[in-house]
């Protein structure tokens, strides 16, 4: 306690603390990352001296050779790399070269993938308890940082996947702590500003908690017991200050998951319909809020459950759809998520308030099956071949090139002021696209530039698409500009005649991934359209 | 700036991955992310800012747990590369503690890596910061590829471009098979905690 007030000494402090840098900051198991795909792959430890497998030699020599290269300044030069091993790296050039012309996007590519939250990793892969323990330790570092809805919805998920897990429902002590600690994320997601500051060492805690009971510690009982009490702690704080109008049945929820047989007098009156009106004890924690006689409060509910599984009804065949569309992987993990969030709201709901009791919740609708049916039927003959629905299209060199027109941002004659310079440059900065220095870019644009500010516009700049698979594109003395952009990669081509749309027929057939900076190809009757889009044109 | 709370017995520093897009910055912090020990390491995010365009960069948060009562946090970062993201990569080294200067071996990036040092030292000057004085080390990655038929630069030529001026300390790393990475990592996170210590904990007279 002395220590409280005392600043340390730096030196000593510093020593330490490096001592816990090299502790602390090694890694655990060996990995390395695909330069393509940022996929992370384990990879085994071989026995000392084990140099048959090349990549392993590659490590080797990068890690046994001159240490893991420092540099001092002040030394000598560094000798030249190791000449005498050419390593066997040609699979990886490769990539490396794929990746250098991905160009400058690669990175914010993929960044979405941990945007959503997701640790790089299969969603659905069955994952142990530890793991799923560890996930939530991460999770709860996040939330110490930063409170974001998403984190907690994170959180909330994992906690969901840990209170199915058989060793925690064979525990009620494990399945209390977990419904205390969800009430507490409920409460920081809906109440922030009544959440105690603590709670978040308070969840990290009970984690900690939580896997010495699950890994087969010695828990003492009293210990648990005093966990429970510092959620409840937390949990009981917000409902002083909420002054929100709240139907009272979301308090009976809040108290039937951490009382068990204790009832309290909210619940009494819920399960026995009392007097009309609202309940004197109520107000004076709550204030005017309206308060529901238990049988009115559960019709409501139940009402609300049944929209809710409607809404899940309909999001399914959309979700289907999605997830047979090329391109739409995202959109379809978001709407997948959103149906995963509902039916986990839907089940907790129906457990909570309506066990015992079968809740008749509707199959989807005619409206909505039929709505299914024909999206089930859109999405089986067109949505694996053929990915849009429609192409701007010209003819280059003969080939006849397809773009996507969400993509297409820009196309049009180039000002003449700058007419010579776009032709001859490699890179196009958008600012030359303006018909005079004084005008603005703004309004030029469509799709994902339309909107963006002058400022931003100016700065931009794209590469100039010079050669499409093996045919080097000539420029005539009058052409079109034409930009992609997808919001993260873009290009520009110069191509003799303005783009066309096309409707895809149903039946078209689709090839991806042709390469030679095209997507893939659309086969319309006989009629080949190559499909280029800003991300495939950076791949040139 | 370092977070130093003294009430709280708080002590958080900032370390910032910079250099030209595509050299491994992120990669260097998935390395981290994936290899090291959980009781150490929160969750990596990206954050991704929507508005009239697309920004994103990285935070990995480390702590090192109690010392002397206090708690050690830092936070790794990166910013975008692309250079239309200057905005964002002005933003995340509001406040930076340590810089790792990660420059990429390919000789077709030779130009980029000499930009983008300009462009830090530029923005460093904008927060009233001196390269000089930060706590800085370089990362030449992709030293994986030297000796391959790609052309890579020498450590002589990365050194003339990158680091005649600075003179700091340079590690040679693959950052995709974690080669360097937490030789870079230990070396920063050592000198950013000893300059913050040394400016921020001074004990009074």
């Amino acid at each position: 306690m002395k220590e409280k007030n005392t600043i340390p000494e730096p030196e000593i402090f510093t020593a330490e603390i490096e001592d816990t840098i090299d502790d602390l900051f090694k890694p655990s198991k060996k990995i390395e990352i695909d330069p393509l795909t940022q996929e992370i792959k384990e990879v085994q430890a071989e026995p000392e001296g084990a140099q048959e497998s090349p990549l392993e030699l590659d490590l080797k020599v990068e890690e046994q050779g001159p240490p893991p290269v420092e540099v001092e300044a002040e030394a000598a030069p560094v000798e030249d790399e190791k000449q005498e091993t050419l390593l066997e790296l040609d699979l990886e050039l490769e990539l490396e070269e794929q990746q250098g012309q991905g160009a400058d996007q690669a990175e914010p590519q993929k960044q979405p993938e941990s945007a959503a939250g997701q640790a790089p990793k299969a969603p659905d892969e069955p994952q142990d308890i530890g793991k799923r323990l560890e996930q939530l330790n991460q999770q709860l570092f996040t939330i110490e940082w930063e409170v974001t809805e998403t984190q907690i919805h994170q959180t909330l998920d994992l906690l969901a996947e840990l209170l199915a897990a058989p060793e925690v429902n064979a525990q009620a002590r494990t399945h209390s702590i977990i419904e205390l600690m969800k009430r507490v994320l409920q409460n920081m997601q809906f109440h922030p500003e009544t959440v105690p500051a603590t709670a978040p060492s308070v969840l990290k805690k009970s984690t900690s908690h939580l896997t010495d009971i699950l890994t087969g510690k010695d828990v003492q009982e009293e210990d648990t017991e005093d966990i429970l009490l510092e959620l409840k702690a937390l949990i009981e704080k917000p409902e002083e200050t909420v002054t929100e109008a709240e139907p009272l049945f979301l308090d009976q929820e809040a108290l039937m998951e951490d009382q068990g047989d204790k009832k309290t007098e909210e619940e009494s009156r819920l399960e026995e319909p009392g007097p009309q009106g609202p309940a004197p004890e109520k107000e004076s924690l709550h204030g005017p809020a309206p308060v529901f006689p238990a049988e009115e409060g559960l019709r409501v509910l139940e009402a609300h459950l049944i929209e809710l599984n409607r809404c899940v009804n309909r999001i399914e065949p959309l979700e289907k759809l999605l997830s047979k569309t090329h391109g739409m992987e995202k959109l379809y993990r978001f709407q997948h998520d959103i149906r995963r969030t509902l039916e986990d709201q839907i089940l907790e709901l129906s457990n909570c308030f309506f066990k015992g009791r079968e809740l008749e919740l509707p199959k989807p609708s005619r409206s909505e099956k039929d709505s299914q049916d024909y999206i089930n039927s859109i999405s089986d003959k067109t949505g694996a071949s053929c990915p849009w629905k429609e192409l701007l299209t010209v003819n280059i060199e003969g080939m006849e090139i397809g773009f996507p027109n969400d993509q297409l941002v820009y196309a049009s004659a180039p000002p003449w002021l700058s007419k010579s310079a776009i032709r001859k440059g490699e890179s196009l900065t958008l600012a030359r696209l303006k018909a005079w220095p004084w005008s603005k870019l703004k309004g030029l644009f469509k799709g994902a530039l339309a909107g963006m500010d002058d400022s931003v516009l100016s700065a931009m700049s794209f590469p100039v698409i010079r050669r499409l698979g093996d045919q080097e594109l000539k420029v005539p003395s009058s052409f079109t500009v034409i930009i992609l952009y997808d919001g993260e990669n873009g290009a520009a081509l110069l191509t003799g005649e303005p783009p066309l749309p096309i409707k895809i027929p149903e039946d078209a057939e689709y090839t991806p991934e042709m390469g030679g900076g095209f997507e893939g190809q659309v086969n319309t009757n006989g009629n080949i359209i190559k499909v280029a889009t800003a991300s495939s044109l950076n791949q040139v | 700036m370092a977070l130093i709370d003294l009430s709280k017995r708080e002590v958080h520093c900032k370390i910032v991955y910079y250099g030209p897009g595509r050299c491994g910055k992120t990669t260097n912090l998935l390395y981290i992310y994936n290899s090291m020990n959980s009781n150490a390491k929160g969750k990596m995010l990206t954050i991704e800012t929507k508005g009239d365009r697309t920004l994103f960069f990285d935070l990995l948060p480390l702590n090192l747990g109690k010392i002397k009562d206090f708690d050690i946090r830092i936070q790794l970062y990166t910013v975008p590369g692309q250079a239309i993201y200057e905005a964002t990569r002005k933003l995340v080294l509001k406040g930076v503690d340590g810089l790792v200067f990660v420059a990429d071996s390919l000789r077709v990036r030779r130009q980029k890596n000499i930009e983008s040092l300009k462009d830090l030292k530029k923005n460093l000057v904008d927060y009233n910061l001196d390269i000089e004085t930060l706590p800085v080390v370089l990362q030449y990655n992709k030293r994986d590829l030297a000796g391959s038929p790609i052309p890579t630069l020498s450590l002589e030529e990365l050194e003339e471009d990158l680091n005649s001026d600075l003179g700091v300390k340079a590690f040679q790393a693959a950052a995709t098979k974690g080669v360097g990475v937490f030789e870079t990592l230990k070396d920063i996170s050592k000198k950013t905690v000893r300059y913050v210590a040394t400016k921020h904990l001074v004990k009074p007279k």
